[in-house]
């Protein structure tokens, strides 16, 4: 009994190195492509020059890097949900918002082409665009 | 498949079980705020234990039955939607790679982790209608590898040590045993 025990949760005292092997090599393989990945996002992606707002998937505005401004994200049923925008120095970082995690708030500012803030609960995504991706993304 | 008395007993405990453990899960604090959908999956570990002691059949009502109940309990229409897709291909993936019987619970664990997380920014790029949500698979892929590490590791622990029913299920003679 206890044999197929073993059997059953991979741990045979004949296949134990095999399988292990197995799964050595899958959680290195996808712990590689993701540090590839994170790698190529941090290092190879150009500063970006306009921040897209978009709530629930429609533009809601898009701002210049280079000017600071502050911008009141308005969402939900009658305006009711927040979320206040504050470009300044070239980066976009969310310091207010009446969700109920407050994730976007703590988000670090973003600066890059491609870096997002969103703000699940509201349906806001915050993106930073250069204006060729801006031209695409407008076709798209 | 016959819905005896012993089974339902076994599927009702799992269920239990695993809606529990997300309970626990759930007041843990966040590992990472900057970055929502990190976390162990605890709940997970019953999962991997109905694929193998269970079969997928019966791991799959264990895995339906606890998504809708715990958005009936602690959720809504949205949270259901996230961990539906989350759990559905976590699960569908944990079948296949089962199957192949080239991995052990760790490897079956890793996959259902990382698909889970897949799953849900998949429906939030739906939802929200946003490719750029992607990026955080990066990270989530990362933190469900070493979650589904750890969960595996604990399925493991708990097929060795959780003795087969064997009024329940008993295995047809055409079952091979890999």
């Amino acid at each position: 009994m206890s044999d197929r025990l073993y059997h059953k949760c991979g741990l045979t005292k004949v296949k134990i190195s095999e399988k292990l092997r197995n799964d050595i090599i899958l959680a290195v393989a996808v712990l590689a492509v993701a540090l590839i990945a994170l790698l190529i996002l941090l290092f190879a992606s150009p500063h970006g020059n306009l921040v897209s707002v978009t709530v629930n998937g429609e533009l809601y505005g898009e701002y210049p890097l280079d000017v600071d401004t502050t911008v009141e994200i308005y969402s939900g049923e009658d305006g009711r949900d927040v979320n206040v925008l504050v470009v300044s120095e070239g980066r976009a970082s969310v310091i207010s918002a009446n969700c109920r995690d407050g994730i976007c708030v703590r988000h670090r500012p973003v600066s890059r082409s491609g870096a997002s803030i969103v703000c699940l609960p509201h349906g806001v995504v915050i993106t930073v665009v250069s204006d060729a991706d801006a031209d695409i993304d407008i076709v798209s | 498949m016959k819905y005896g008395a012993r089974r339902i007993a076994h599927i009702s405990i799992a269920v239990s079980v695993a809606m529990i453990l997300s309970y626990i899960e759930f007041l843990l604090p966040p590992v990472w705020s900057a970055v929502p959908g990190i976390k162990l999956g605890l709940a997970n570990i019953i999962i991997i234990f109905a694929i193998y002691r269970y079969g997928s059949g019966n791991a799959a009502i264990i895995s339906g039955l606890r998504i809708f109940l715990s958005a009936l309990l602690f959720g809504s229409i949205m949270t259901l939607l996230y961990s539906a897709a989350g759990a559905l291909l976590s699960l569908c993936g944990m079948m296949i790679v089962k199957k192949t019987g080239l991995f052990s619970t760790v490897g079956v664990s890793i996959v259902g982790g990382v698909l889970h997380n897949v799953g849900q920014i998949l429906m939030a790029v739906i939802l929200l209608r946003t490719a750029e949500i992607g990026y955080y698979m990066i990270v989530l892929a990362i933190t469900g590898t070493l979650a589904g590490i750890a969960v595996g590791i604990a399925a493991a622990s708990l097929i060795k040590h959780i003795p087969p029913d064997r009024n329940f299920l008993a295995p047809k003679k055409t079952d091979k045993i890999e």
